[in-house]
């Protein structure tokens, strides 16, 4: 079962699909991502749960992302419950709980206030996570920067992030080529063994990588009167459209709709 | 006559408060505090690979030994290297920033919020106690406070903010309170994160001494 972090190899390659959802101004992608988390959280109805997730699934179909994407985490949710399903027949013989028991076949079944709990953690995960996945193929690390800068963050620490950004895939690289030569020379650096292997021999030289680039890159943006401006300009400037101004409402309702659960207003009860 | 006035004023004018807190590092130290945590994101994405070889019923233990003893170091040879006041600060604020831009609000500004609140407190133990990482033992005691700090936040925040019924989840696999789980969390990162930090101290010596 392999299950990488999402947004990473996307990270690696600047690319980005081009939609509706890419020309939302980032500020109101951050401001919208509060209001779905709001909302998400809020929510006490699993099938209220599935609803939004297939809303988010309608949003990767309409901004064309690859539903492969997905694959990685139904496999884990499927491992889960065969697990949970293992673990109450178990329990169910040595460790009786004091709740329903639903058995399936020959004794095999789930407790289902734990299968419940469990369906609502999932499609949690499975919604923030695809959500995520939406928000790292529709904005560019340098237009969430801009959207930081604009939140007033000092000069030198979004330059930091750039050159953080701009570094990892780049470390990456220098790591994959720190393998290939250990390979070269017997090295075994495959399984659990040979990775730790890696991990701990090879992070030296990484490092003194590391710090002669950091040499030449500190020459270089020296050389080109970094920190002499005050207030430097964004080169991404941020506007704000009509689409933008619909989302941000549409945000609005959401928090509103949170709060008025958080107090305890049923809605039709729907949420709780 | 009023030019000059004008430059006077100009001279009067003051840095501001956060400029302040970046003119102690040069700008080597600001693009080796970037590249180190482009390093930790990195190291990150291999430690995941690493912890998918476990089962993942107890793939806790694995995920949390292994990110003390071989990702988490690195945050120590970032101070040792630049050993200057607010480095260990600085190394956190920038990994939660980055952790908002890649993994976005939802998940990054709660990583960031326990990534502040983790990193200020070891700069207030490395500021009390003097001689900013000069000594092993400081390094070691740096992610022994992280993980006093970071785990109880962080599981707290998942168990009630963003997955509601983890808490549930845990204590119904592994038949133990959630605070028991907690605290084994604590003790696990505790342990491994004082042998990472010594590991860190001296291989940031062990690097200084080579450039």
């Amino acid at each position: 079962m392999k299950i990488t972090i999402p947004g990473w190899s996307i990270m690696a390659n600047n690319s980005r699909i081009i939609t509706s959802t890419y020309f939302l101004d980032p500020r109101v992608q951050i401001f919208g991502s509060c209001a779905f988390l709001m909302i998400v959280v809020s929510i006490k109805n699993p099938l209220i749960l599935g609803l939004i997730f297939l809303f988010v699934l309608i949003l990767w179909k309409v901004n064309r992302i690859p539903i492969k994407n997905i694959l990685s985490m139904i496999k884990l949710g499927l491992y889960l419950i065969g697990m949970l399903i293992v673990l109450s027949t178990l329990y169910s013989y040595f460790f009786p709980q004091d709740m329903q028991f639903i058995p399936f076949f020959l004794g095999v079944g789930i407790y289902y206030e734990i299968f419940i709990v469990f369906l609502m953690l999932t499609l949690r995960f499975f919604i923030l996570i695809s959500y995520m996945i939406l928000l790292s193929f529709t904005t560019t690390p340098s237009r969430m920067l801009s959207a930081l800068r604009a939140l007033k963050i000092p000069y030198e620490l979004a330059i930091m992030a750039t050159i953080t950004l701009r570094f990892i895939p780049l470390s990456l690289e220098i790591w994959k080529k720190l393998e290939i030569v250990a390979q070269i020379r017997g090295i075994e650096t495959k399984g659990f063994k040979g990775r730790l292997y890696a991990i701990k021999n090879l992070s030296f030289p990484l490092l003194i990588q590391t710090i002669k680039r950091a040499k030449e890159l500190a020459y270089s943006l020296d050389s080109r009167a970094f920190r002499s401006i005050n207030k430097p300009v964004n080169l991404i400037p941020l506007k704000f459209h009509k689409l933008d101004y619909f989302v941000v409402f549409i945000s609005i309702g959401l928090f509103a709709v949170s709060i008025a659960s958080y107090l305890g207003i049923s809605l039709l009860g729907l949420l709780t | 006559m009023e030019k000059s006035k004008d430059n006077e004023k100009m001279n009067e004018i003051k840095p501001e408060k956060k400029r302040k807190f970046f003119e102690r590092f040069s700008t080597f130290d600001i693009v080796l505090i970037a590249m180190i945590i482009g390093i930790w994101y990195a190291l990150q994405q291999l430690w995941y690979g690493l912890c998918q070889l476990f089962p993942p019923i107890y793939y806790w233990i694995p995920m949390v030994v292994l990110y003390e003893l071989l990702v988490l170091p690195f945050v120590i040879v970032g101070g040792t290297l630049i050993n200057k006041r607010f480095t260990i600060l600085l190394l956190f604020i920038l990994h939660g920033l980055i952790s908002i831009v890649l993994y976005g609000i939802i998940f990054g500004g709660f990583e960031c919020l326990v990534d502040i609140i983790s990193g200020a407190a070891i700069e207030l133990f490395l500021l009390t106690t003097g001689n900013y990482l000069k000594r092993p033992l400081q390094g070691g005691m740096a992610l022994v406070i992280r993980a006093i700090i970071y785990y109880p936040i962080s599981l707290l925040i998942t168990a009630y903010v963003t997955y509601i019924g983890y808490a549930e989840m845990v204590e119904y696999m592994y038949l133990i309170p959630f605070g028991l789980f907690i605290l084994l969390n604590i003790l696990l990162g505790a342990g491994c994160g004082f042998a990472g930090g010594l590991y860190g101290y001296y291989l940031g010596k062990k690097a200084k001494e080579s450039i």
